[in-house]
């Protein structure tokens, strides 16, 4: 083999060791173990393409970790091509930073899918932004028209509270002056009775003597009503109740330790109801207060032994203005126990009494020990 | 020279009519011609003034330009987002370059902008040193005109260098 020969085979196989070396530094990451080039002109190219290609390496590394502060070490088409992507990863990050900070109003250009993709994303969040804003101005409104109502309100139940202290006053002021008058008719009328010789004034006079009485009730009956619903609630023997009727008909009490939970006028109804014995039930001797369970509730019935309630009369009984005296006894009663979720009905067979019957519902019992 | 005396204080009516003037052929000149304007330019003032000199003027007119196109296209900002996007707009819609943030510390006054194509640089040929001098003016005068601050503004990457990308540093004084 010739000198030439030699020569150019040599420089073949420096080219092709500093080929497989670069193919090497591509591939693994690193040259192969023999980097021994002859020719130093090559071994120098060599060299330096090595160290590019593993510059361009480290840049990519550090970029696909997502460290982009490292700048891109060379310059080039391909360090340019690692720049642009530096840049553009720079970029997004600063993006993705102010949507964070809640600016919605960015947008990529010229990224292909990623814009596309990107700027459909930041459209969505706007646009969920945008419902969601209306949907906070619209509960503003509301809250600021719920601000008003209960304000308004407010204002009404104070007009309501100042216009019920005003008739309060009024309605003792008045109650107490009629009282004062009704006592000074009952005395004259007290007083004229022995001089009444004539039988018909005598009459005349009794019946005067009855309106005072229904008059004196229908005040009283006033009072008790403005009362109602003022005082809360209370938990009150039946049998205590019972035990203060006036002498009449002899009152059972079937409802020992029995406890209800009312208005505090609930001895008002069971004494309406034995005045309603008195003056209805035509003669009743014997009333009997007794109890039992429905279900959850407990029915308390009243039944007295006299001529009943005629059917005809059931429903209409407990109406304001029903009734042969003040028609204004089971009235109150209705509208005593209901304030406290308690019912009441008539079931008694006319001819054998009348029995009424109050529906506790649970929670507004209880037997005492 | 006093401005009594001058004939060419810029005013955005400099611009002109475009539609009124340029009926047919429309507002937009080729690349080649913006480019060829600006390097002939560049190379007499470059011939007159020297390197330092023609960079000073480039400067200066970039930042006059920035100035004028805040004023009269981007306006009102209220915040940087705001400013960002009226950028990038204003700069895509007249063909000047893709504009983009790589970093922002507002509070410290300094940034890093981006801009790609370039109609400056993009596609010179690699000549080792930064050539957009204008472009470091036209942000300044961005800069200035919505901070009402002074901003220092070095390219430290661009297309000439190799890098593909114009990069800014940019600082308030």
């Amino acid at each position: 083999m010739s000198g030439g020969a030699n020569m150019e085979e040599s420089g073949r196989e420096d080219a092709l060791k500093a080929l497989d070396n670069l193919e090497s530094v591509l591939l693994k990451g690193r040259p192969g173990a023999d980097e021994a080039i002859s020719d130093p002109e090559v071994h120098e190219r060599y060299e330096k393409l090595r160290d590019q290609l593993k510059e361009a390496q480290r840049s990519l590394r550090e970029l696909s970790a997502g460290r982009l502060s490292e700048s891109i070490g060379s310059r080039g088409y391909t360090f340019g091509l690692l720049n642009n992507l530096q840049s553009n990863l720079l970029h997004l990050t600063w993006q993705a930073k102010q949507i964070a900070s809640g600016d919605l109003t960015q947008r990529i250009d010229f990224l292909d899918e990623f814009s596309e993709s990107f700027n459909k994303m930041t459209a969505a969040l706007e646009e969920n932004r945008r419902q969601l804003e209306e949907r906070r101005a619209e509960l503003e409104e509301l809250n600021r028209s719920l601000k008003d109502e209960v304000e308004e309100r407010r204002r009404a139940e104070e007009r309501l509270a100042m216009a019920n202290h005003k008739l309060k006053i009024l309605s003792s002021v008045t109650r107490h002056d009629a009282l004062n008058q009704l006592t000074v008719l009952q005395g004259y009328l007290e007083l004229a009775e022995p001089m009444a010789e004539d039988a018909k004034l005598r009459r005349y006079m009794e019946r005067m003597d009855v309106a005072a009485d229904i008059i004196a009730e229908l005040i009283d009956f006033g009072k008790k009503y403005e009362m109602l619903g003022t005082e809360g609630e209370r938990w009150a023997s039946l049998s205590g109740i019972l035990a203060a009727m006036d002498p009449g008909p002899q009152v059972h009490d079937g409802c020992a330790g029995v406890e209800v939970l009312a208005d505090p006028l609930l001895d008002k109804v069971f004494y309406n109801l034995y005045d309603n014995t008195l003056r209805h039930s035509g003669g009743a001797s014997r009333v009997d207060v007794s109890n039992r369970l429905d279900g959850d509730d407990l029915l308390i019935v009243w039944q007295d032994d006299g001529q009943g309630v005629p059917e005809s009369e059931k429903e209409r009984i407990f109406e304001r203005g029903v009734g042969k005296n003040t028609g204004l006894g089971l009235f109150l009663i209705k509208e005593i126990l209901e304030i406290s979720g308690i019912g009441i009905a008539e079931r008694g067979t006319p001819g054998e009494g009348a029995r009424f019957e109050m529906r506790v519902p649970a929670g507004r019992w209880r037997y005492s020990d | 020279m006093g401005s009594e005396e001058r004939r060419y204080e810029f005013s955005w009516d400099l611009l002109g009519d475009l539609e009124l003037g340029r009926p047919n052929l429309g507002p937009s000149v080729g690349l080649e011609v913006y480019r060829l304007m600006q390097y002939s330019m560049r190379d007499v003032l470059e011939q007159r003034l020297g390197t330092e000199g023609a960079d000073r003027v480039f400067f200066d007119s970039g930042k006059l330009a920035g100035m004028k196109l805040f004023e009269n296209v981007i306006k009102g900002c209220d915040d940087l987002s705001q400013f960002v996007s009226a950028v990038q707009n204003a700069l895509k819609e007249l063909g000047i370059g893709i504009f983009r943030v790589e970093r922002s510390e507002p509070d410290m006054g300094s940034f890093v902008f981006s801009v790609f194509e370039d109609a400056d640089c993009s596609g010179l040929p690699d000549i080792d040193h930064t050539v957009c001098t204008y472009d470091e003016g036209f942000i300044a005068g961005l800069m200035e005109a919505f901070t009402g601050e002074e901003y220092d503004v070095k390219e430290v990457d661009c297309w000439c260098t190799g890098d593909r990308t114009c990069r800014f540093a940019v600082e308030r004084v």
